[in-house]
């Protein structure tokens, strides 16, 4: 026995070894690369600058010249790419016209990765202990987000820091910001780091997404639109009873939706908002208890989707569930609603018209803060790695896609007449390829074949143009006057790498606790009254991450 | 020519060539099995990938008493063990059974018959039958509908926390229950018949036949399973948690692998995952280790 | 014969009711299976309960879409090859391995088992195994679904029991005759042991076939690497049809995507179904064995 634990030991420290080696390896890779590139020096860029642009004095572009290298260079971009958008006629984006006229144009090569649906977010953290990030990066904060923040992910070596680099060779995208104070305060940190390139609409739009009802039901069941919470449960209650609708109201897996459009009547938000510049945190307010109440009640009866904590996390319904009238209401995108539902899209019933619904309110006339916000950056921050071979390229072929002429092609593509038509009154509209496509392709299909699915500077008129009157009415319900959105948090508010940390530390657990005792609330399985689970969540710490946020905040008010 | 006896040692030059088949096994089980446990040592730090083990800073104990003091750590334990426990409890006993009634069939016709179809379930992926017991436990599936005729919840057994572990194991044993019982059929069919001839002249029913002489002879077989079975009490089949947990169960089916899987590649939080993950290692070899002994103390048959 | 008692014909009679009913309950969630994917689309989208029988009038829709869906198809190829490839490099190795560790007074034989075996009891855990993958250079390709997990421990160990049993003299008589040991091994040693061998591709081979978790995390972007069960797991169990969209026309499969899914489901079990009668003898050889390594 003594010779076999001597013999163990020397294995311990024969792995132990094997895997320090394999650990130095990492290393070294990484060494060469996590020098922060923070502090760019012009006249470096424009030694190992490949690129052929003209520039003024100091180096700085005016314009993006194409192409933008003599000799093709490829980069790898990571970027989500839905497969119902690229249906059958696309492997990934390469095959888009846009993109390829982009290629011709800039002499930019992509080589798209595209991650697995339902492992996006197993991809995305993936990128980072991989070794191996690609060039440019889609990222989307939360979700798609270094865990300790941007600027931890500056610092650590991963993206790389494009506060120099943009001046330099974005002159599109810092002649928009700059244009700007909102753009301006919105697209940096707290400390002025710039560490992507935010996606920012041509204009503001409005919010695009919100609750749906089937207006035919209401119409078999004789009842007007529901405004209150009250409304709705009656209207529920008839679906299920008169019409027997199997879940007549669907909510996302978490027992929420995506913007709080059930909460916000009641004077809560899902997580963290604020009131005035004071941070608060939804499931701790006595509103959050009343939205408790309602819904447990409306599932004991029935009038929620019995299983609607085992659905799919992103919170829309199947096409089964909506086109067989298994769900009377839920809340979706606007272009979801409408009645071209039959046949066309394999609807099973002849009366199919869906249309949007304002936020439930307690008493009529009450004013909501939380929807779908209007938006004019997007969540979406397009980076540079830090260990590319490309960096200026990189920015170049990005900042292309924020000139006047890039961004047309990314919204319009090549196709005059096709893929996009001009109006009489001078602007530009999709085309018929897009709208009616002869090939049978949904609009979103073609829309991603015949120009970009989502541009970085898009021109979202083109959207709103090709909505039908029933989809553009549901927009302007959600945006209502009495329909705000005043108490959504800054989009770029930032916290420091150490608040990030203790930040993940708490709510690690937090998340998980609100997610299954939310759930098992509603289901009526849950061990633990509402005022239990609030005072549980305060001792797991909650008032110290709104504390967080709270100094956030006031580093953004700050700027 | 004489037959040398088998030497001592290998003339090494002569049978090089054995050690040479090693090679690729060893390595593989070095590569793949005894570095990992070396990069073990991130439990004690706070891992940064772009840092390296070497790079990274070294916290000590800190993520495991974050454990520890997790308010999660009690009901991990508690289902790890309780999901464990539960399946060894029914899964054994069932499948010993199902040989015994099998063992008694008269005709072989009949006896092949159930024994083939029980082995089918065996061969389905996890995958497939974590989508049928999906569709058989949700809202209005088959076997939802059945327990909510009998009083049970009307809205499905899948996101029941309550059910969620009668599912899992049902399900295991629905899979495993013809597989598991091959080994006993086969030392039944081992067992001298004349036994229970002179048992029988002896004036014993069928019952006492059972225990005095079949589940004897079964004892080390089943001896031997049970010790196999705990080396993976703590890893309780986590990928099969995976494909049916959701936050709605997570109270009773959240294991500490699924958990390590949630905040490790899911979360990024690489030091806690791993130290959790180590911390379960531990245990189920602690665990182990004393079963076997145990083994080795009350009865002749142990692992080692 | 004894005369039965009462007894005796009454516990039979029990028994036998019994193991039907378990018969029963063994095939009818196959059943279901089967008759579900060849039910009508939009009957079977309607029910909830259990099917018995192919609601409406059976249709092969299902399956034809199934078949002209490329993704599938290419998986089902992934599948194969992953399959393949590594059972054959898992037999490989367990053979050398199991050969090696079966010759009698083998220096360091003790060790090496004790080294092997050990990994059944203990191991790194997810992240450091990952870890190692990635240092590799093998996320993303096929080797990170071939090569880790291609080696078990429980088949070299059942190997080596049967290469153990092997009478020394057919050795002793081809090493007098100046065979090496990979000779021995090849011509002496393999062709006596065409039934454990059997066991051992079939144990792999299942193995393979279903597993899933390693290529989920080893393979997150690269979708043409992907096998059979990851695309299944999309499928069945994440609701995900999308990726059923491709090869079918625009709104085609809007009804029938439940019919799709169980014919998926099928397509997936099939082979295992069709081989299985024949390996069934060696399967219940294989565990028998295996429970004697004790």
């Amino acid at each position: 026995m003594k010779k076999q634990l001597k013999l163990v030991a020397l294995l311990l420290v024969v792995m132990m070894l094997v895997a320090l080696m394999a650990g130095c390896n990492n290393n070294d890779n990484q060494e060469s690369s996590s020098e922060p590139s923070s502090a760019v020096d012009s006249g470096d860029d424009l030694e190992g600058d490949d690129s052929n642009q003209d520039g003024d004095a100091d180096g700085a572009l005016t314009e993006i010249t194409l192409p933008i290298v003599d000799e093709t260079v490829t980069l790898k971009y990571w970027v989500i790419q839905s497969a119902s958008n690229l249906g059958s006629s696309m492997k990934d984006y390469g095959d888009s016209e846009a993109y390829i006229e982009l290629e011709n144009r800039t002499n930019v090569h992509i080589e798209w990765i595209n991650p697995v649906a339902g492992t996006e977010k197993e991809s995305f953290n993936l990128l980072f202990s991989s070794g191996d990030m690609p060039d440019i990066i889609a990222t989307a904060a939360p979700t798609y987000m270094y865990s300790a923040g941007p600027e931890a992910a500056v610092q650590d070596g991963y993206f790389l820091d494009v506060t120099e680099l943009a001046k330099q060779y974005a002159p599109n995208y810092m002649a928009l910001i700059n244009s700007s104070e909102q753009l301006t305060k919105d697209t940096v940190t707290d400390n002025g780091i710039r560490w992507g390139f935010t996606s920012i609409y041509q204009e503001p739009r409005l919010g695009n997404w919100g609750p749906a009802i089937r207006q035919d039901f209401l119409d078999a069941v004789g009842m007007d639109m529901p405004i209150t919470y009250d409304d709705w449960y009656e209207v529920l209650t008839a679906f299920k009873n008169e019409l027997g609708i199997e879940a007549p109201l669907y909510i996302d897996n978490e027992g929420l939706s995506l913007y709080s459009d059930w909460l916000a009547g009641f004077g809560v938000g899902k997580a963290f908002y604020q009131v005035d510049g004071t941070v608060k945190y939804g499931p701790v307010e006595d509103g959050f208890g009343e939205y408790i109440e309602t819904m447990s009640k409306w599932y004991a009866e029935g009038l929620i989707d019995q299983s609607f904590s085992i659905r799919e996390p992103m919170g829309m319904p199947s096409d089964d569930m909506v086109l067989n009238d298994k769900i009377g209401a839920a809340a979706l995108f606007a272009t979801w609603c409408g009645n071209e539902y039959y046949p066309s899209r394999g609807a099973v019933n002849p009366d199919f018209m869906l249309v949007g619904a304002s936020l439930p309110v307690k008493n009529e006339g009450d004013v909501t803060h939380l929807r779908a916000p209007d938006e004019w950056t997007r969540d979406t921050v397009t980076v540079v790695s830090a260990t590319s071979e490309y960096p200026e390229i990189a920015v170049q072929w990005i900042d292309y896609q924020f000139s006047e002429e890039g961004a047309f092609l990314m919204s319009y593509g090549v196709r005059e007449g096709e893929s996009y038509v001009i109006d009489a009154d001078g602007t530009p509209a999709f085309g018929p390829l897009v709208l009616n496509n002869p090939d049978g392709l949904t609009q979103s299909e073609a829309r991603t074949l015949y120009t970009s699915f989502t541009p970085l500077h898009e021109d979202y008129n083109r959207l709103m143009k090709a909505r039908s009157e029933v989809q553009l009415g549901a927009m302007y319900t959600w945006t209502q006057e009495t329909s705000l959105n005043d108490w959504q948090l800054p989009l770029s508010l930032t916290m420091t790498a150490d608040e990030n940390k203790q930040y993940a530390v708490i709510m690690g657990d937090i998340t998980t606790y609100v997610q299954e005792t939310v759930v098992n609330m509603i289901m009526g399985t849950a061990s633990v009254t509402f005022d239990e689970f609030r005072s549980q969540l305060d001792n797991m710490g909650i008032q110290d991450a709104i504390a967080i946020y709270q100094q956030a905040m006031d580093r953004y008010s700050q700027r | 020519m004489v037959m040398t006896k088998s030497k001592r040692k290998f003339n090494f030059k002569q049978n090089a060539a054995v050690y040479v088949m090693l090679i690729p096994v060893l390595a593989y089980y070095i590569i793949f099995h005894y570095a990992p446990m070396g990069g073990l040592v991130m439990a004690f730090q706070n891992y940064r990938p772009n840092l390296g083990l070497l790079g990274s800073d070294w916290v000590g104990l800190d993520n495991f008493s974050r454990f520890f003091s997790s308010i999660y750590f009690g009901r991990l334990l508690r289902n790890t063990l309780l999901i464990s426990v539960k399946d060894i409890l029914v899964s054994f006993p069932a499948a010993i059974i199902f040989a015994l009634l099998l063992n008694e069939v008269r005709s072989k016709y009949f006896k092949k018959t159930v024994q083939t179809i029980s082995y089918l379930p065996y061969f389905i992926s996890m995958v497939v039958i974590c989508g049928l017991v999906m569709d058989f436990t949700e809202a209005g599936g088959a076997i939802s509908n059945v327990v909510a005729a009998l009083g049970g919840p009307s809205d499905g057994l899948i996101s029941n926390p309550k059910y969620f572990q009668s599912v899992f194991i049902g399900s295991n044993v629905w899979q495993n229950l013809g597989y598991s019982s091959i080994i006993y059929l086969s030392a039944l069919s081992a067992i001298d018949q004349e036994q229970y001839e002179s048992a029988r002249m002896d004036g014993a029913g069928r019952f006492k036949q059972t225990i005095y002489i079949t589940l004897p002879a079964l004892a080390t077989t089943i001896t031997v399973m049970l010790l196999l079975r705990m080396g993976h009490l703590m890893t309780v089949n986590y990928q099969k948690v995976i494909l049916l947990y959701s936050p709605a169960t997570y109270e009773t089916a959240d294991v500490i692998s699924s958990y390590v899987y949630r905040i490790g590649l899911l979360g990024q939080d690489y030091s806690y995952a791993a130290s959790v993950d180590f911390f379960n290692s531990v245990i189920n070899l602690s665990i182990l280790c004393v079963a076997n002994w145990a083994s080795r103390k009350y009865s002749e048959t142990s692992l080692w | 014969m004894n005369k039965r008692t009462t007894g005796e014909k009454v516990f039979a009679v029990i028994n036998t009711i019994l193991l039907c009913l378990l018969t029963l309950i063994f095939v009818v969630p196959i059943l279901h299976v089967i008759f579900a994917s060849i039910s009508d689309p939009l009957l079977l989208s309607a029910n909830k309960g259990l099917i018995l029988w192919p609601l409406g009038t059976p249709t092969l829709e299902g399956y034809r879409l199934v078949f002209i869906n490329a993704t599938i198809i290419r998986s089902y190829l992934n599948t194969i090859l992953y399959v393949v490839s590594a059972t054959g490099i898992g037999v490989i190795l367990s053979c050398f391995a199991a050969y090696a560790l079966s010759r009698k007074n083998l220096a360091g034989s003790g060790l090496i088992t004790f080294i092997i075996a050990f990994t059944m009891l203990f191991n790194g855990g997810l992240i450091p195994t990952y870890m190692v993958v990635r240092s590799l250079g093998m996320l993303e390709t096929r080797w990170a679904i071939i090569i880790p997990n291609c080696v078990s421990v429980f088949n070299i160990m059942i190997m080596r029991t049967s290469f153990a049993s092997i009478p020394d003299g057919l050795e002793e008589a081809a090493r007098i005759d100046g065979a090496g040991h990979f000779r021995i091994l090849f011509s002496i040693i393999l062709p006596v042991s065409k039934a454990i061998l059997a066991v051992v591709v079939l144990f792999y081979a299942i193995q393979h076939w279903n597993s899933w978790f390693h290529t989920a995390i080893y393979v997150t972007s690269r979708r043409e690497l992907h096998p059979l069960q990851i695309v299944l797991r999309e499928i069945v169990l994440q609701n995900s049809t999308s990726v059923l969209e491709v090869g079918a026309e625009p709104g085609e499969l809007n009804l029938a995507r439940m019919l799709v899914r169980y014919a998926v489901i099928m397509v997936s079990i099939i082979p295992m179904m069709i081989i299985y009668p024949f390996v069934q003898k060696y399967f219940v050889t294989g565990v028998m064995i295996g429970s004697i390594k004790g």
